[in-house]
């Protein structure tokens, strides 16, 4: 959705210089500062509800000061959600917005004054509700929510003045009340701008016409907002970010559309804060070309196409020395090197071929072919669920266009094989399936000891049956032929070799979950019932065998697909057949910084008592100070961890979730809360 | 066409903005059949949020179940749908980017999770379906990819029956249990409703290609079966 933001803003821009009665940018935003809105009792919202989230269709501006204006009357402005996304609504989390605030939409609107602004909500279901359990009120699942406002309507102090050709934030703060139960009284008020972090810079060797500046959140493809630039070449971003205090928010920034890219790696910008100036950024001449092919599984070949693969074209941010110039040298910890930028996204259709085709500009259908100084090629990452991460050479051919000459394709052409292994096992219930109904058992697996999850697979129980099995690709462990060599691995390689090679990420160890998908009064739950069973630590399959060269007079198009593993880890899951009932838990960080701070709930394998991380708080959920943060799940006993910036910053706490008092088959029992440990 | 258009379903894969923004709609779309009567309102899915985000779904009526691979933004249809439904929509992706699920009944948006967790999953149905059914078998797709912020009408149609319908590109549209879930032919029409760009549908069956358009113009056919 923030992408779109990006567009329409680049939209705005084009429209105010068509009008001529005179235009204005409005970049919205909304925010919800800690404390602004709470529960009936006054207490923190994360002390008894899990998530709150509005329906937001649109916001209004009208110059009239009365609030009473009647709603079809003449001079509402509207603003919508951003359509190029396909939803007529952006559902807001209140619970992150009071970190930070999330840009809506730019748009451009008459030049004037406005008196006041409206929040629009869907008239259908206006927002939802996650409580924690509570005697009131059947806890951990969604509800809509009931207003209690007729109109979320909030005047401009002093007017808000939309100047002719330029872009203004217009920051909105919702607060209020929310409960008992479901209901809520929101409260809107227009807020600082200064929630935003003000980012300029200027562009030599543009085109006005198709020279952008995108922002990014740091080491991610996650576009927040772009622009274009003014005729003097300058630019200014109004950017979501975290005060000094909490420490800012990274960005990465890239220049492209015209010539070569720009980047800059890893900067800082902060709300209440100066602008951030990224001083001149000097565009390189270049011709563009377009980066195009297919992605197959690499145990088939090319008769078995991956449907959403994901391509990241990667820039390294060079201005500093020390920095590398190779993205695909990766840290000792296996990741891209930090001052990389992801200047392009693509994902793969359900023949395998990328770019997706359409009307919406793809960044890989004009990528320069002059790289910046000192930087031989550009790094491809293509990644897909259950497939081996891997790092492809993206260099200028012998033409004039792109070629990947890691890829292994006939001409160097950018399609690619994925490695993988596979996993397989059981998941056995304590007795028979006595529902009368198929159960379905969510199987995740992640990497051992981490949140992060690779794959994941359903194994179905048949009623009357014990046993489900499932099996899914995953990773393979070590590499095989695209072995990562230790000069790949750490630090810019002393000689580079002269038989280009590519980077396979390998994952040698993993943690399996399983999770019963529940119902509850014939509505589907996210939150199991059933009690969440681990394995921790089981081996990755090892890698395919590499092929053998079968003798031809005419050269294949293709490498040769790897034969698929036979030899895969078994899994063996235990679930209890009788549903647990689902219990809530809150509780306190110390020290919380928004941006840093994160919260993981993990089970226990039985068989050797090793951690398996299950859950953990959602990004910019815990606020500072309060640092509340909350979890549902099956009531069971887990351990919570206190993490900054994904390491554990302190031992796990153990805690135990209370069952509900009553919990007959099918899960028919209110759940409990539980008062959990301070981290 | 293969047979007489029995029943019409008028399923919406846009909300009401959307159909505000197209000035509604002109004669001669599959939305104004005259005096056919519609059968009761069907439910289609938009998964939404920060474009590009992979996902799969798992999504099942009471017949057939489907696996879609795809990335935000994408309509999921189902024709000759048998309620009630359910679907379970996981994000494919470490990261924070937003995945909303709208589940909607007829033209009106009935339900709306969302995620922004690690591989977060969204759940959503219509009425109690207890399990998830087998397999589609056969499993007959039209997949709409491009123009990607086009909007079409569709009539799709078995040796029997044909249903239309109406969404946003890009699209998934899945035929449950066509000729009764026998052999027989199926096949396409696809009309723009605003022309914003070259039509790209693709028609598999059983996850074979069997019919493919590329920069198509206003209105294409596909067949298969």
């Amino acid at each position: 959705m923030l992408a779109v933001v990006g567009i329409l803003l680049l939209g705005g821009s084009r429209s105010q210089a068509a009008s001529s009665r005179g235009k204005g940018v409005v970049q919205v935003a909304f925010n919800s500062p800690p404390g602004s809105l709470t529960t009936a009792d006054r207490a923190a919202i994360p002390t008894e509800y899990r998530r709150v989230l509005l329906n937001v269709v649109a916001v209004r501006l009208n110059a009239s000061s009365d609030l009473e204006f009647p709603d079809r009357g003449k001079g509402w402005v509207q603003i919508l959600a951003p359509a190029s996304a396909g939803s007529s609504l952006v559902q807001l989390d209140l619970e992150a917005l009071q970190n930070l605030p999330f840009l809506f939409n730019a748009v451009s609107i008459p030049a004037k004054t406005y008196g006041q602004v409206e929040l629009v909500l869907n008239s259908v279901n206006p927002g939802i509700v996650v409580p924690l359990c509570s005697s009131a009120i059947e806890g951990c699942m969604p509800k809509s929510v009931t207003l209690t406002t007729n109109k979320l309507r909030a005047l401009f102090t002093d007017g808000y003045d939309v100047t002719r050709n330029t872009t203004q934030p217009l920051v909105i703060s919702i607060g209020g009340t929310l409960g008992p139960g479901t209901s809520m009284a929101p409260v809107i008020t227009p807020g600082d701008s200064s929630a935003l972090g003000l980012v300029t810079g200027t562009v030599t060797n543009f085109n006005l016409k198709t020279t952008k500046v995108t922002a990014e959140f740091s080491g991610t493809n996650q576009i927040v907002a772009a622009t274009k630039l003014q005729k003097d070449g300058t630019f200014s971003l109004n950017l979501p970010a975290l005060d000094a205090s909490g420490g800012g928010t990274f960005y990465d920034f890239y220049v492209s559309g015209n010539g070569g890219y720009v980047v800059r790696s890893h900067q800082q910008v902060f709300a209440s804060g100066p602008p951030l100036d990224l001083l001149t950024l000097a565009v390189p001449s270049s011709k563009l070309s377009s980066i195009n092919g297919a992605v197959y599984d690499g145990c088939v070949g090319t008769t078995k196409p991956i449907e959403g693969a994901t391509l990241q074209l990667f820039v390294p941010d060079t201005t500093d020395p020390a920095n590398t110039t190779d993205c695909d040298h990766l840290t000792p910890e296996l990741t891209i090197p930090s001052n990389c930028v992801v200047v392009g996204t693509a994902n793969t259709d359900q023949l395998g071929f990328y770019p997706l085709l359409g009307s919406i500009p793809q960044a890989f259908n004009r990528v320069p072919t002059t790289l910046p100084s000192d930087v031989t090629h550009y790094a491809l990452e293509i990644s897909a669920p259950g497939y081996n991460t891997t790092l492809q050479q993206v260099a200028k051919g012998t033409h004039a266009g792109l070629n990947c000459p890691t890829a292994g394709f006939k001409g160097d052409t950018c399609s690619f094989n994925l490695e993988h292994g596979y996993l397989e096992g059981t998941v056995a219930l304590s007795r028979s399936n006595d529902t009368g109904n198929t159960l379905d058992v969510m199987v995740n697996a992640e990497d051992s000891g981490t949140n992060k999850i690779e794959n994941f697979t359903f194994a179905r129980i048949p009623a009357g049956e014990t046993v489900g099995k499932f099996s899914m690709p995953v990773p393979h462990g070590t590499p095989g032929a695209a072995t990562i060599a230790s000069s790949e691995i750490s630090g810019p390689s002393a000689s580079p070799s002269s038989t280009p090679t590519p980077v396979t990420i390998p994952v040698n160890r993993y943690d399996v979950f399983a999770v019963v998908q529940d119902l509850f009064g014939g509505t589907s739950q996210k939150i199991s019932g059933h009690l969440i069973t681990a394995a921790a630590g089981i081996a990755a399959p090892p890698p395919s065998p590499t092929p053998t060269p079968t003798p031809s007079s005419t050269p294949s198009s293709s490498p040769s697909p790897r034969a698929c593993v036979t030899a895969t880890p078994s899994v063996s899951l235990s679930v209890l057949a009788d549903c647990a009932g689902q219990g809530s838990v809150y509780g306190t960080v110390s020290g919380a910084n928004p941006a840093t701070t994160s919260v993981r709930l993990s089970g226990t394998d039985e068989t050797n008592g090793t951690p398996v991380q299950i859950d953990q708080t959602q990004p910019n959920s815990i606020a500072s100070p309060s640092g509340f943060y909350n979890f549902c799940a099956p009531a069971d006993t887990y351990t919570v961890t206190h993490y900054e910036s994904g390491s554990p910053a302190a031992s796990p706490a153990p805690v135990t979730l209370a069952a509900p008092s009553t919990t007959p088959t099918p899960c028919t029992g209110s759940c409990r809360n539980t008062v959990g440990p301070s981290l | 066409m293969l047979g007489s258009v029995r029943s019409l379903a008028v399923i919406a894969g846009l909300a009401i903005m959307a159909l505000c923004g197209c000035n509604g709609f002109g004669a001669g779309q599959a939305t104004t059949p005259g005096s056919t009567p519609n059968i009761a309102q069907q439910t289609s899915y938009r998964v939404v949020g920060d474009l590009g985000t992979p996902f799969r779904a798992l999504i099942s009526d009471s017949r057939s179940s489907w696996q879609v691979f795809g990335t935000i933004p994408t309509s999921i249809v189902i024709v000759n749908d048998s309620p009630p439904d359910r679907i379970v929509v996981t994000k494919m992706s470490n990261d924070s980017r937003l995945l909303s699920l709208e589940l909607i009944l007829g033209f009106s948006i009935g339900t709306l999770d969302s995620t922004v967790s690690k591989f977060g999953t969204v759940v959503a149905g219509f009425r109690k379906l207890p399990a998830f059914a087998p397999a589609a078998s056969p499993d007959v797709r039209f997949v709409v990819k491009g123009p990607t912020t086009g909007l079409f009408t569709a009539l799709i149609e078995d040796e029997t029956m044909g249903n239309a319908l109406m969404s946003r590109i890009p699209a998934v549209v899945l035929f449950d249990s066509p000729n009764g879930g026998g052999a027989g032919r199926v096949d396409g029409i696809f009309h723009q409703v605003s022309f914003a760009g070259l039509f790209d549908i693709d028609l598999t069956i059983d996850g074979r290609l069997v019919d493919s358009v590329t920069g198509g113009g206003l209105s294409v056919t596909l067949k298969g079966g």
